[in-house]
Formats: C-alpha cells, sequence, structure tokens
C-alpha cells in the first residue's frame, strides 16, 4: 500500500565565489589534485580562516530569494568528526544562529501550487576528496588506498535545510528542480550536477496510518541529480514500507546512496558520528547583517524566476506560459531581453540607451530594471498593442527559431549568444521579418547564414537575394504565368475544388524563388481568378 | 558527577584515541578528580549571565574575494606521510568487504 | 661582565656604539648554548653556526654602510618550537609533528625577521604547550638554570631557560595560562603575555584558539616591550587580531609613578601561596608606593572559579584544534597499523604524550552530547563573570599586581602524580588569559634557597603602555635585575 511520507532535504550548493571561503586559494574545478592549497586549506598547524565577503553575499542572495529572515548576529561553529579529506579534523559550518531562518520553495505540482517551507540557510566550506585506488605499491594489508585531493577543501557552500513539507515523490523532484533553477537565477553557483557543485541529501520518515504522526526519519546522502534522489526516495519509501508492513520499527538510520547499485547502504553507525560536539569558532568573529548591507545586496541581485516571469509579464505583456518558458533559464531570459530591447531600437521604437552595454551586464539587477523602466517610460511612438506583439514575435524567434537550431547543431545558447549571434544581430535578422523585407522561408535562410557568417544582416540580404518580392506588377506577371502552365487545376478550382488555391500559391512562389510575399500572392490570385 | 570507565572509552573513541585497561582506569581516576575539582562553577550565580562566546572577538572582519598566494604541489606535499604523485596517500581507506 | 649576560637594552648599545658586533653576540650566545644546553635542554634545534654567522655578519656590514636598521637588528632571539618557521621545523615538542617542517613563516617570525632579530633556534616546550613545568616534551624536560634539580616552568620553558641563562638575548613564547609569565616568574626574567588580538596567532601552532596569544621573554623590561613592539599589530590573516594602533611600548625612567592606582587583590597574599613569595610581592607593591603609586585591596568576586573555567574551556578548543594531527596529510604516522580508523588511533595514541592525551580527554568531555552545558557552557558564562570582575576592577585601578605563582620554581616530577595540583598552580595567571588582558611577569627577588620570585603586573587589555610604565618603574627603583646564574652541569634524562 502507498502510505503518507514526509521528505525534507538539505540542499548542498557550491558557491561562485573567486576564492575559497576562508582562504586565498581559487575556486575551480579541474586542474593538477592538490594545486589550489594553501596552509589554511590543508589544515596545517597554525594556519587560520578569515570569512570571504562574497560567500557572504550569495548566501545572502539566496536568503532573499526565498524570503527567509536574515539573522542580524550570527556565528560560525566548528562541527568535530574524522575523515581523510577534513584535514582539520572539523569543519567550519554555523550551526547554533545561521545566516537565516524561514522562508519557503514555491512549487508547481501538475498545476497546484504548494509552498515547502525552509528550515535554515547557513554557509560552511567543503571537505576534500578522496579517490579510491584499487591497489598501491605499498598498500598495506586489508583495502586499498585513498587517494587524497585538498583542492575543493574550503570551497564555500550554501546549506538550504527544508522542512520535511513534501509528500511525494513528485514533489520532491519539483522541489529540488525549483531551488535549483532559483540557485542558477541567482548566480549563485555554477550548478553543474555532474561535478557535485549541487549535492542532495534527504530524510524520510512515514506518517503512522492510524494517528497521523510522523515514524522516525532516515537520511540519505550522496544524492547528485535529481533522478538519484527520486530513486533513493522511492528505494527508501519502499524499504521503510516493508519494514512497517512486517511490523517492525524504523531505527534512525543514515544511508548512503549508492547510485550506481541504486540502492542506500548504512554508513558505518561509529558512536562518534552521531556527536559533532559542536561549539563556536573561536577564531571567526561573529557576522553581523544589517539592512543596509541586505539592501546592497538587493540592489545587485538577480531576480529570482517568479518574479522574472512575472516582471516579463507586467512590461511586456507577454502571455503567462512564454513568459515562464523564457524563464525557465536566466540565459534564455537575458538573451530574450536582450534582442527585445534590441529590436525596439532597430525599429527605431526606442532611443539608443535601451541597450546601453553597462546596464545588460547587470542585465537583471535592480539597477539594470530601473534604468530599463525609465527608457520604457519614454519611449514614443508605440502603441499599447506593439509592444506585446512584438514581444511574443522576439520570444517566438528565441525559443523556436534559435531554439531549433541550437538543438540541431548541439551548441549551448549562452555560447551562441557569445560569438556569433549576439542579441543585437538577431535582433536585426527578426526586424527584417517584422519589416517585411523577407517572408518566412527567407527569415529562416537569414537566420542560418547570419549565424554561419560574420557580415552585416543587410549585406546578408542583399547577396543572398533574399529580399521579399511585394511589388504588385511583379507578382501579377508571376501569377500569370503560373496559371497559364496549369490550366486543369485553374479548371479544377474554378469547379470548386478550392484547396487548390494552396498548389497555385505554392507554385507561384517556387516560380519567384521563394521570394515573393506570400500574402500578396494569394491576394493576387483570387483577383485574378475572380474568386472571393 | 563521578566519571565510569565507560563514560571514559566512549570520549577515547569520540578523540580518536585508545587506551590498555590500565590507562584508562588510571585515567578514569584523573578525570574524576579533575570533573570534581571543575564541579564548583555550579555554585556560581549565572542567572542572565551569557557565555564568552564572543568577548574577544571582532565582528565582520573578511577578506575580499581576490585569489592570493597558493602553495606549490610539491610544497603542498613536503610533510605527507606517504603521497602518489601529487595526491595525499592514506592506506586501508575502504572496509573490507 | 661578558657578552651573554647583558640585557637587551645594553646589547644594543653596544651593537649601536660599536663597542662589539652582531657577530660577536651570536658568537657569544652559540658559546653559551655549548657550555650549558647539556644541563638545560632549552633548545630542540638550533641553527647552523655558519648560517648565523653569515647572518649577523650582513647586519654588521648593513650597520657599516650607515643603512637603516631594524629595531632589533643583530639581537639573537630564540623562539618556541610551536611558532611556525619555514626551513627551520615546528615540533611543538611532540612525536606527532616529528619531521614537521611548515612551508609558511608565522607572521611573528616574519615581523621578527623585518625588524633585524637573528632566529638562533627553536626552544623546547611542554608538548603543544600543555604543562606547567616542561617536563612533557617529547625532546626531554627542560632544566632550571637557577638549579637544574627544578623546572623552569612552562609551557614556554626552554624559551625562559634560554634567556635566563644567556643564550639568547630576546625569546617568542607563548601564553595560554600563564605558559610565558609562569617560567619567567621561575627563571627570573621578564615575561610579557600581551592583550588577546594584539599580536596575530597566524602560525601560532593553537592550544586553546581564544586565549593563546605570542608573547615575549628578555631580562629587561624594555627588551620585552621592544620585542612585543615589533610583533604587534592587525594581521589581514588572523580575524582576530585587533586594528587598535599599536603605541610606544618603551620609554625613559621617570622615578615617579604618582596617581598610578594599583590594586593588590586580598588573595595575592593569603593561603596557599609560599609565604616568601607574599613577602617579596608586598615589598615590590611598597617600592610602588614609594614611588607615588595610589595602592589598595581589591577583590575579585569570581577568581576561585578561574582554574576550572579555564581548564574546560581552553580544553575544549584545545581536544578540536588538536584533532587535526591524524597522521595522514603531515605528521608522523604510526606504523603497521591495518585500515584507516585504526593508523589515525594508534598514530594518536602512541605519538601524543600523556598530559596531551589527558586534556584532549578533558576537552572531549565537556564537548560531548550530555555535558556540553554543564561543563563547557557553564565554563563560558563563568568566564564572562571573570572578564566582569576585571572590567569593574579597572575603573578603579590601573594595573593589579599578584604573584605570578604562589611558589618559587618546584622540583621536577614533584607533580608527576597529581595533575590537579599542577593545574592548580596556575591560579594567578589564568584569570588574565580568560579576559583577555595584559600581563607580565618580572623578578621581585630570590627566595631564600636562591629561587627568583615572580612579580605580575596585569593591566586591562590593550593597556600595555601602562602595564610596561609600572614594571619599568619599578625596576629601575627596586634594582631587582637577576644577574645571569651560573648554571651548575648536571647529567639530565633524554
Ligand atoms: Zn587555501
Amino acid at each position: 500500500m502507498m502510505r503518507d511520507v514526509a521528505i525534507g532535504f538539505e540542499v548542498h550548493a557550491q558557491l561562485a565565489t573567486v576564492t575559497k571561503i576562508f582562504c586565498a586559494c581559487a575556486n575551480e574545478s579541474g586542474g593538477a589534485p592538490n594545486s589550489r592549497v594553501c596552509p589554511v586549506c590543508l589544515g596545517l598547524p597554525g594556519a587560520l580562516p578569515v570569512l570571504n565577503r562574497e560567500a557572504v553575499e550569495l548566501g545572502i542572495r539566496v536568503a532573499l530569494a526565498l524570503e527567509s529572515d536574515i539573522t542580524a548576529r550570527s556565528s560560525f561553529a566548528r562541527k568535530n568528526y574524522f575523515y581523510p579529506d577534513l584535514p582539520k579534523g572539523y569543519q567550519i559550518t554555523q550551526h547554533r544562529t545561521t545566516l537565516a531562518t524561514g522562508g519557503h520553495v514555491d512549487v508547481d505540482v501538475q498545476g497546484t501550487r504548494k509552498l515547502v517551507g525552509i528550515r535554515d540557510i547557513h554557509i560552511e566550506e567543503d571537505a576534500g576528496k578522496t579517490v579510491h585506488a584499487p591497489f598501491s605499491k605499498n598498500a598495506r594489508g586489508s583495502g586499498s588506498v585513498g587517494l587524497v585531493d585538498m583542492n575543493r577543501c574550503g570551497v564555500p557552500l550554501v546549506e538550504i535545510v527544508s522542512e520535511p513539507d513534501i509528500s511525494s515523490i513528485e514533489e520532491a523532484d519539483a522541489y529540488l528542480r525549483k531551488l535549483y533553477q532559483i540557485l542558477i537565477y541567482l548566480g549563485v553557483t555554477a550548478g553543474e550536477l555532474h561535478r557535485g557543485n549541487v549535492r542532495f541529501d534527504t530524510n524520510v520518515s512515514i506518517r503512522n496510518a492510524v494517528d497521523g504522526s510522523l515514524g522516525t526519519p532516515c537520511e540519505i546522502k550522496n544524492l547528485n541529480s535529481f533522478k538519484s534522489a527520486g530513486r533513493a526516495l522511492l528505494f527508501e519509501i519502499e524499504r521503510q514500507s516493508r519494514v512497517l508492513d512486517a511490523g517492525g520499527t524504523i531505527e534512525h538510520e543514515t544511508l548512503l546512496w549508492d547510485d550506481r547499485a541504486e540502492r542506500a547502504l548504512p554508513m558505518r553507525s561509529k558512536e562518534e558520528a552521531s556527536d559533532y560536539r559542536y561549539f563556536p569558532e573561536p577564531d571567526l568573529g561573529d557576522l553581523v547583517i544589517g539592512d543596509d548591507w541586505i539592501d546592497f545586496v538587493r540592489r545587485f541581485m538577480p531576480e529570482p524566476p517568479d518574479e522574472h516571469a512575472l516582471r516579463f509579464r507586467n512590461w511586456y505583456g507577454l502571455r503567462d506560459d512564454t513568459a515562464r518558458v523564457l524563464t525557465a533559464e536566466p540565459t534564455v531570459a537575458i538573451y530574450f531581453e536582450d534582442t527585445l530591447a534590441n529590436l525596439l531600437r532597430v525599429l527605431g521604437l526606442a532611443p539608443d540607451s535601451i541597450v546601453n552595454p553597462a546596464s545588460r551586464l547587470l542585465a537583471i539587477s535592480v539597477e539594470a530594471r530601473e534604468k530599463m523602466s525609465v527608457v520604457f517610460s519614454e519611449m514614443e511612438g508605440i502603441s499599447p498593442e506593439r509592444l506585446p506583439e512584438l514581444a511574443e514575435v522576439t520570444a517566438n524567434w528565441v525559443t523556436v527559431m534559435v531554439g531549433a537550431w541550437v538543438n540541431e547543431n548541439g551548441v549551448d545558447l549562452k555560447t551562441l549568444a557569445l560569438s556569433c549571434l549576439p542579441a543585437a544581430r538577431l535582433a536585426e535578422v527578426i526586424a527584417a521579418r517584422v519589416r517585411g523585407t523577407v517572408n518566412e522561408p527567407a527569415a529562416k535562410r537569414l537566420l542560418v547564414a547570419a549565424i554561419d557568417s560574420s557580415e552585416p544582416v543587410d549585406e546578408l540580404l542583399e547577396r543572398l537575394d533574399l529580399t521579399q518580392v511585394t511589388d504588385a506588377s511583379t507578382i501579377e506577371t508571376l501569377v500569370t504565368d503560373v496559371l497559364l502552365l496549369h490550366p486543369a487545376e485553374v479548371e479544377r478550382l474554378r469547379a470548386g475544388e478550392e484547396k487548390l488555391i494552396r498548389f497555385l500559391v505554392g507554385q507561384v512562389m517556387k516560380h519567384s524563388g521563394g521570394k515573393a510575399d506570400p500574402v500578396l500572392v494569394g491576394e493576387t490570385l483570387a483577383k485574378l481568378l475572380g474568386i472571393e | 558527577m563521578a566519571a565510569t570507565t565507560d563514560d571514559i572509552r566512549h570520549i577515547a573513541a569520540l578523540a580518536k584515541l585508545s587506551f590498555s585497561d590500565d590507562e584508562l582506569e588510571r585515567l578514569t581516576n584523573e578525570m574524576d578528580a579533575i570533573l570534581n575539582y571543575v564541579a564548583q562553577l555550579s555554585g556560581a550565580k549565572l542567572d542572565g549571565v551569557d557565555p564568552a562566546f564572543a568577548l574577544l572577538r571582532r565582528d565582520n572582519v573578511f577578506r575580499e574575494d581576490r585569489v592570493g598566494e597558493m602553495l606549490k604541489p610539491d610544497d603542498a606535499l613536503s610533510n605527507a606521510p606517504d603521497r602518489d604523485e601529487d595526491f595525499f596517500r592514506v592506506p586501508g581507506f575502504l572496509p573490507e568487504g | 661582565m661578558e657578552l651573554h649576560e647583558l640585557t637587551f637594552s645594553e646589547a644594543r648599545r653596544g651593537l649601536e656604539e660599536g663597542t662589539f658586533s652582531a657577530r660577536d653576540l651570536v658568537e657569544s650566545a652559540l658559546g653559551r648554548i655549548e657550555g650549558v644546553e647539556h644541563s638545560l635542554n632549552a633548545f630542540i634545534r638550533v641553527r647552523e653556526r655558519d648560517d648565523l654567522l653569515v647572518e649577523a655578519g650582513k647586519t654588521d656590514a648593513a650597520r657599516a654602510r650607515g643603512e637603516e636598521l631594524g629595531p632589533l637588528a643583530g639581537i639573537p632571539v630564540a623562539v618556541k618550537d610551536n611558532i611556525s618557521t619555514r626551513g627551520l621545523g615546528t615540533t611543538c615538542a611532540s612525536r606527532i609533528l616529528a619531521g614537521y617542517d611548515p612551508p609558511y613563516d608565522a607572521t611573528a617570525v616574519e615581523r621578527l625577521r623585518d625588524a633585524g632579530a637573528i632566529t638562533v633556534g627553536k626552544t623546547n616546550l611542554d608538548e603543544f604547550a600543555m604543562g606547567s613545568s616542561n617536563e612533557h616534551s617529547a625532546y626531554g624536560a627542560v632544566r632550571n638554570p637557577w638549579d637544574p634539580g627544578r623546572v623552569p616552568g612552562g609551557s614556554s620553558g626552554g624559551s625562559a631557560a634560554a634567556v635566563a641563562a644567556g643564550e639568547a638575548v630576546l625569546a617568542l613564547g607563548t601564553d595560554t595560562g600563564g605558559s610565558v609569565r609562569q617560567p619567567a616568574g621561575f627563571c627570573g626574567i621578564v615575561g610579557v603575555k600581551p592583550s588577546y588580538g594584539r599580536v596575530s596567532r597566524y602560525g601560532l601552532v593553537a592550544f586553546a584558539s581564544s586565549f593563546d596569544q605570542i608573547g615575549t621573554m628578555s631580562r629587561d623590561v624594555d627588551g620585552a616591550a621592544e620585542l612585543l613592539a615589533a610583533i604587534s599589530g592587525a594581521d589581514s590573516r588572523d580575524a582576530t587580531t585587533s586594528e587598535v594602533d599599536v603605541p610606544e611600548y618603551t620609554g625613559l625612567v621617570t622615578g615617579n609613578l604618582s596617581g598610578v592606582r594599583v590594586g593588590v587583590p586580598r588573595e595575592s597574599t593569603g593561603e596557599g601561596v609560599d609565604p616568601e613569595v607574599a613577602e617579596a610581592v608586598l615589598a615590590a607593591v611598597d617600592v610602588m608606593r614609594s614611588l607615588g603609586a595610589d595602592v589598595d585591596e581589591l577583590k575579585l568576586e569570581h577568581s576561585e572559579h578561574a582554574v576550572a573555567s579555564y581548564y574546560l574551556v581552553a580544553n575544549a578548543e584545545a581536544s578540536s584544534n588538536l584533532a587535526r594531527y591524524d597522521g595522514l596529510s603531515y605528521g608522523h604516522r604510526a606504523q603497521g597499523a591495518d585500515g584507516l580508523d585504526e593508523i589515525v588511533v594508534r598514530t594518536r595514541s602512541e605519538d601524543f604524550g600523556a598530559e596531551v592525551k589527558r586534556r584532549i580527554m578533558l576537552g572531549t568531555y565537556a564537548l560531548a552530547s550530555g555535558y556540553y552545558d554543564d561543563y563547557y557552557l557553564r565554563a563560558q558564562r563563568v568566564r564572562t563573570l571573570i572578564a566582569n570582575d576585571f572590567a569593574s576592577a579597572f575603573e578603579r585601578f590601573d594595573v593589579i599586581v599578584t604573584p605570578t605563582s604562589p611558589t618559587p620554581a618546584f622540583r621536577l616530577r614533584e607533580h608527576a602524580d597529581d595533575p590537579l595540583a599542577m593545574y592548580l598552580s596556575d591560579v594567578f595567571t589564568v584569570p588574565a588569559n580568560l579576559a583577555g588582558i595584559a600581563a607580565l611577569s618580572m623578578p621581585c627577588g630570590l627566595s631564600s634557597t636562591g629561587l627568583p620570585v615572580g612579580l605580575q603586573i596585569t593591566a586591562n587589555r590593550f593597556m600595555e603602555p601602562m602595564m610596561f610604565r609600572v614594571a619599568r618603574e619599578y625596576e629601575a627603583a627596586s634594582g631587582v635585575r637577576l644577574r645571569v646564574p651560573e648554571v651548575k652541569r648536571t647529567e639530565r634524562d633524554a
């Protein structure tokens, strides 16, 4: 039978700072082992931590986005345990008072909105990495050797601890994806799951069917993808259910997920594992965060996705579904907004300042938003209907036309936007279509050409001879020629076989080398054949 | 509160120390004497007294997020009891089976 | 007078006036080391003679060229072996750090070098600075130069013995609960524990992070003051250093302490204090009075709890600070162990000495689940009370005067079977560390058995100038500056 479950998560995200949290070593990935270390992150005797301001600010961003209460005075603590890649024998984290408490993530599960509560948000240091080597020249006794790389030691982490508010695997998946989307959006983490930039621990308990009380939770650690989180939850819910079905009770356990074997194994239950002996870190002072600092962070903070979608609807009159598609990833949203701004400029509907490069760098920060709104309020000669129409057209280009090219060619949008197809260039292609300079098929050819070469778009139009034929007499000549070539079809059309009009339009288009304005061709045909 | 040998054995496990039975007995007695001595603290009037966690520390001391000097791998590994190229090597890492 | 008998001030004057060279001073220190080390065991490592002479020669050459030199130019300084020195090794007198050579220098060592000092070697200590006798060293006990049958005190016993015996002019020690002052007192020299946050701890191997400070040792007040000035000040690598300005610590003797308010706690001369010690301290207070100081009695309400609070909090921090010694990425690793956990446990159990293990155990206990509130947390709250006591005392007084220790130097192994008795001998020194305030020890006479008696002068946090002023005036007026003792030759245990 399916039981009621309560699921909570601890999500760890490596923060995208330049340096580590307590030392000046580079925070990067890859490279030679133990090449980004110093006395501090190696835990050498006598070395001391000094807190990286940026790590705090990225943590504040997360807290603001999740509407958490930022703690006015928080502190750091030592979590004591032994592990080969934890060189100090303790992890510096936050315990008694954390960066923020409370807050929520809004999750959409099959059309129903659900709020998942946040218990606390804190910042801490990552541990190193141990590679297990099956044998070694001078391995002794049993077991293999571990090869320890301390490069990851001291990489800043933000840990987001949820309440056990999640009641199904589907909700769990939606929660993780939504939180991940927010973290990516805020620019606080590189977010590469395969590199372990974001990792999940989960706790699962089953609700008593009779009195509704929550059972003993079990923890599963080491989940590195949405998929493994789902599998681990299924595994654990089934495991606990089997125990309960057999009349057993759930003992508190910490399990380690093995993704390849698709099962969770209990971590060795050492007596010391349960007693971390937290105490205040004497090497670091308190973290005091006042309103001024919070405001400063807020000003330069990217917009969280839900607010972003809302703003797209309010400012550009986009439909809700379009706004959501655009804001699924910040790259797409930024590219869209850049392109739209450029399009308005190219069409002469907005001043050049709309694409002020400085404001584009902060694309979606408060600063940029304020600048943009000024520009919008000063825009002249644009009707209330025109902006939503252009916005939808731009959205369609970014998600469908460019999206298709990106999929076919296996290039990611960010690379494309930064190399062959900057927003300004895409805007010129769209403008050619919006102005009617090219028809739809020609516009697609123009897009591909604009990506493939670096020629200016107007030169491309000329060289490829893509300009749409809109001259009435030229089109009339083309239509007359086609009618003469297809007397039988003309006869059948006159007899009432209306669908043949499309055949004839197609023939005219073909005859024009694809350049004729299809609307004008249809009208001319109708006129010459004398049909409505 | 009297410290028992079992308490001390548990604490030793947390501290990653091991003691022979003789050592353990002596240590239990020594710790018991010390714990008895420090038990006097329960006589202090502590109503409304905060712990001295932040007594001597400065709030909000930060580093700016700029890369500084890092160790050359050979310096980083120069004190390693055992190494494998640029890794620290630790034996017996995986439990049997 | 031989060169090794000179105080810092005399040595510096001699260098400036060209009476002798830095090379001469280094030669004299090395000669003295050769003569008395066998009895004292103050050093764990002495630098190569040739390296030292080359370095001294460079200073002399620079002086000859008229270059501007640092305040400690050419002065031989000994550095306690729990302060990181690149290329010189740093063992903390522990087997677990045998062969460890830090890839960096402590900030204090960098500043020492910038001031022109010549580091002669690394001095012996109680393992990881845990002890009050310097008997707990993997490199053997240090002996007191005044009586090799007695301890030099600890944990900076090596630094204290080296300075007292003329093996170095100045020394760096470290003080967590009295580890500079108590051995300074036992060896008859000046030892300073600066205010918490005054000197960077970067590179000082942590024992108890919220107590540890690097301190200075000299046979005269000005030497300790000048050395402290050289190493003090904010450090971007230690978030607990203070940005309070470092003022002048040295000054002219005026023969006048009028208006200076001196507090003498009742327990200074009370129960448990050796009568000769009490007498010497009272005589010192009389000297201060005769210089015009206002002397009054004071009561520090919670000082009876200081030792208990100190041992819980300091050892709790120590248990965490010493967790890193697991034989995995540096230091010594136990051989013949099977499996990771066993290697870690065997390394720690074999390579830490008994006193270190005792303190790790006590500290782990104080933090463990079920004990935290009753031990660690309560001790931290008592610490607040003790700090508050001092805060109100310093509203009434500029300095507080006590003995440094209740007795002069005790015999080797006197407290070997009673660790608690040893802890209790720190009763006068631990309060300054609990409150983070400044304190120094200086000689105030000899006992009838010819052992130095230490006088402790305590001042409020960052009030080192007042502390040094009182010490300087007392030093000049009392004439109690002890000679370098003749060290009796003895066989010491390894
Ligand atoms: Zn580092």
